[in-house]
Formats: C-alpha cells, structure tokens, sequence
C-alpha cells in the first residue's frame, strides 16, 4: 500500500492549479480503480499485485496529463518554471546590458546596440519579452514531449537559504546607513583624517575617480538602507529582488554618458575620472555580485511556489 | 500512416456518446471497462477515467461513492440533463451515419 501512496502523491505533484478538494477526488478515484484492478485481475490485493497494476496504468505525468482537457501550450505543473527561468535570463540579460554601458565603446565582447541610457531602456522590454518567448518555446517542446522529466529547480538554493535574525536585520541596516554617511562624507569632503581635533585632506592620486567612486557607494547604499528598513519589519524574497532591481537602475543611470557627466558637474569633478580603469573593475564586480544575488533570490522566490505547489 | 490520432479524435466523441447511451443503470469505472471488453471494444482507463469525469463536471452524469466489499467504488449514472443531451447527440449521430452510409454504402 506504501507503493500505491507514493504513486498517488506523485500524481497529485502533476495536478496543480486544481482546487485541493477536485485533486484529492480524483486521486481516490485512481485509487479505487487500481485496487478494483489489482484485486479482480490478481485475484488479490498486495504489492506485487498492485506494482504491476501501477505500472500498466501509466507514469504519473501521463496520467495527470489525461486531467487536462484542452491540451494547454505549456503544462500547468510547468508555469512556475516559466517565471522562474525568464527572470534568470532576464537578470543576466539586464547584467549584461549594464557591462556594455559600462565598457562603453570599448565593449568589444559585451557590444549591445546602444551605449545610452535611453537606448538601454527602451531595449529592456524587448529583451524581456525575448527572454519569455524563449523559455516559453522550450516549455512548449517540454510540455507537448510528454512533460514526463521535472526540470531542475535548484532546491539546493532554499536548502542553504538562512532568514536573518530581527537583531542580524537591525544590524545590516544600522551599518548600510553607517556606510551610507561614510560614502557621503567621502564624496563631499575627500579623504581627511583627524590629528588633535583638525581636520586635514589626505592627498592620493586619482582624487576625482575616489570620489565617483564613493558617490557610487552611497547611492548604491541608500538603496540597501531603504529595503533593510522594510526587511526589519517585513523580511521577503520580494524585498530583496525589488533591492536588487532598484540597484541596477540605479548603476544603468549612473554608468550612462548621458547622465555620468552631469553627475561629475555635481561632483566637481573631471568628467575623464569616471572612466578609470579600477573604477570599471568595481563596477564590473558590483554588477557581477548584484546580478548573482539577484538570480538567486529569483530562483528562491520561484522555487519556493514550485515546492508549495508540489505539496499542497 | 498513422492513424492513431486521427482514430484517438474520432473516439473521444464516441465515448461520450456511448458513455451516456450505457449508463442509464450506475455503473462504477472497472465495471464499464469490463463490459466493453466483452463486447470486444477495448478502452484505455487513462481516457475513460478522465473523460466520465470531465462528464460528470458538465452535469451530464451523476456520480455516488458506495461501499461494496470493503471497497469504495464510485458509480456513474447519466443525469436528467444528460438524457436531454443524449437524445440531441443521438440525433445528429444518426444523421452522420446516414450521411456516410449514403456515399460509402452499406457494407
């Protein structure tokens, strides 16, 4: 009996989108039919009797399948695959995006059609729908070979996911606003240090780009402040993506030639600093670890529906 | 060439059809299978299954759960709207099988 609910489980896992009540009929109709079966045709009920009754009434996929009438385009147990596998090639394609604006002219691997924010923008839609017409296509392949494999939906991401403490919460944002004031007070002031109460400007080489650099920081920063205030009261997946989003926008602007020449003028800055070498490197790095992190919390926002769909 | 979906499209109507034509008595899911395979029509349980369900869903049968033998068995029964849509299925059945016979001949 063991065998036969595992067997029923497994095809409740390919019956979602159903109201709970309609799954748990369907399944003890199944369940009735093979026992009827395994009893009238092996002349009684046991393991050997119903594996082999199991097993001539079909993969659970193909059964779950025969459910759903109208032959959708894609396998319902298949949309939250959808979403999940759009919104990581979406944040690697915005990543991607990002480096081209960032090398600019000289972006001989990461060339994107346009190297202005506008023109950026204005692709971003495009490259999403591209990115959902894409996996969907796959999907469909997927759901009309029979949908008879699950697809990876890297469990191991919520395995090793550890929700902060309310004091790890408090702390993360008590020190991204410490770093939000830090930044500031670079960008403002300069390097300085303090010797018996006088303040006084520490001379480096590439003043101009530390600055940038630091304006970058605080931006970056304030964003962080922002949703760490609301992950204090309201820890999410959501928040986090939302963070993340809100992060590359803000770069995309920043890195932009429409707009890093402005924010030089603010700064009072030479508008060639912003093209220096390190700053690239930390940009890169920035949008690398911010792009990661944001595939990740996708994945664990998707993966997440996809084990509570499977579960219910 | 293969046929199989082509004769798979055919039947699915049919089924329903013959669903409703023999479940004037309660009938439970084995039993239908079994009295279609002694009269040599063999059905595959994945569609009949699904499909008295799916009947059941559009109000054309009714179905109770009984206890027979230790067993819980569901029975289908055709409802009083299914008769309805029995008879104007019927009905155009027949005028399909007229149509047919009267270019293929009867054999």
């Amino acid at each position: 009996m063991e065998r036969l609910k595992k067997y029923l489980d497994n095809i409740r896992t390919f019956l979602p989108g159903r109201q709970p009540e309609k799954v748990d009929e369907i399944l003890r109709e199944i369940e009735s039919h093979i026992l009827e079966r395994a009893e009238r045709e092996h002349g009684e009920i046991n393991d050997t009797s119903l594996a082999i009754v199991i097993k001539e009434y079909g993969s659970p996929e193909q059964v779950a399948a025969r459910y759903y009438e109208d032959g959708p385009i894609i396998a319902p147990h298949l949309k939250n695959y959808l979403f999940m596998y759009t919104g990581i090639i979406f944040a690697i394609h915005i990543g991607l995006h990002l480096l081209s604006l960032i090398f600019g002219e000289n972006g001989a691997i990461f060339r994107f059609s346009s190297t202005d924010l506008l023109g950026v923008l204005s692709q971003l839609p495009v490259t999403f729908i591209f990115d959902f017409g894409l996996v969907s296509l796959v999907l469909y392949f997927v759901t009309k070979a029979g949908a008879t494999s699950r697809l990876p939906y890297f469990t191991w991401f919520l395995k090793n996911e550890k929700v902060p403490s309310l004091a790890q919460r408090i702390a993360t944002l008590v020190a991204s606003i410490v770093g939000v004031a830090i930044t500031y007070l670079g960008f403002t002031y300069g390097p300085v240090y303090f010797v018996d109460g006088q303040m006084n400007t520490l001379a480096i080489a590439a003043l101009d780009t530390m600055k940038y650099g630091l304006f970058l920081g605080f931006g970056i920063l304030t964003i962080s402040s922002i949703f760490n205030f609301i992950n204090v009261f309201n820890y999410s997946r959501i928040v986090k993506i939302a963070s993340d989003i809100a992060g590359l926008i803000f770069l995309l602007i920043v890195v932009s030639p429409d707009y890093s020449g402005r924010i030089a003028d603010f700064l009072g800055i030479s508008p060639e600093s912003t093209g220096h070498p390190l700053l690239i490197g930390i940009l890169v790095f920035i949008t690398l670890v911010t792009i990661v992190e944001l595939v990740i919390e996708t994945i664990r926002f998707w993966a997440s529906r996809i084990v509570a769909s499977t579960n219910t | 060439m293969d046929i199989g979906k082509l004769a798979t499209e055919m039947n699915r109507g049919f089924i329903q059809l013959l669903m409703m034509v023999m479940l004037d008595e309660p009938m439970y899911g084995y039993e239908i299978v079994r009295t279609l395979q002694e009269r040599n029509f063999i059905i595959d349980e994945n569609t009949l299954y699904p499909l008295l369900r799916r009947l059941e869903e559009k109000e054309i049968l009714a179905s109770e759960w009984r206890v027979e033998e230790n067993k819980p068995r569901k029975y289908y029964s055709i409802s009083d709207a299914g008769r309805k849509v029995r008879e104007e299925l019927l009905k155009i059945w027949q005028e399909q099988d007229r149509l047919i016979k009267s270019f293929v001949g009867e054999e």
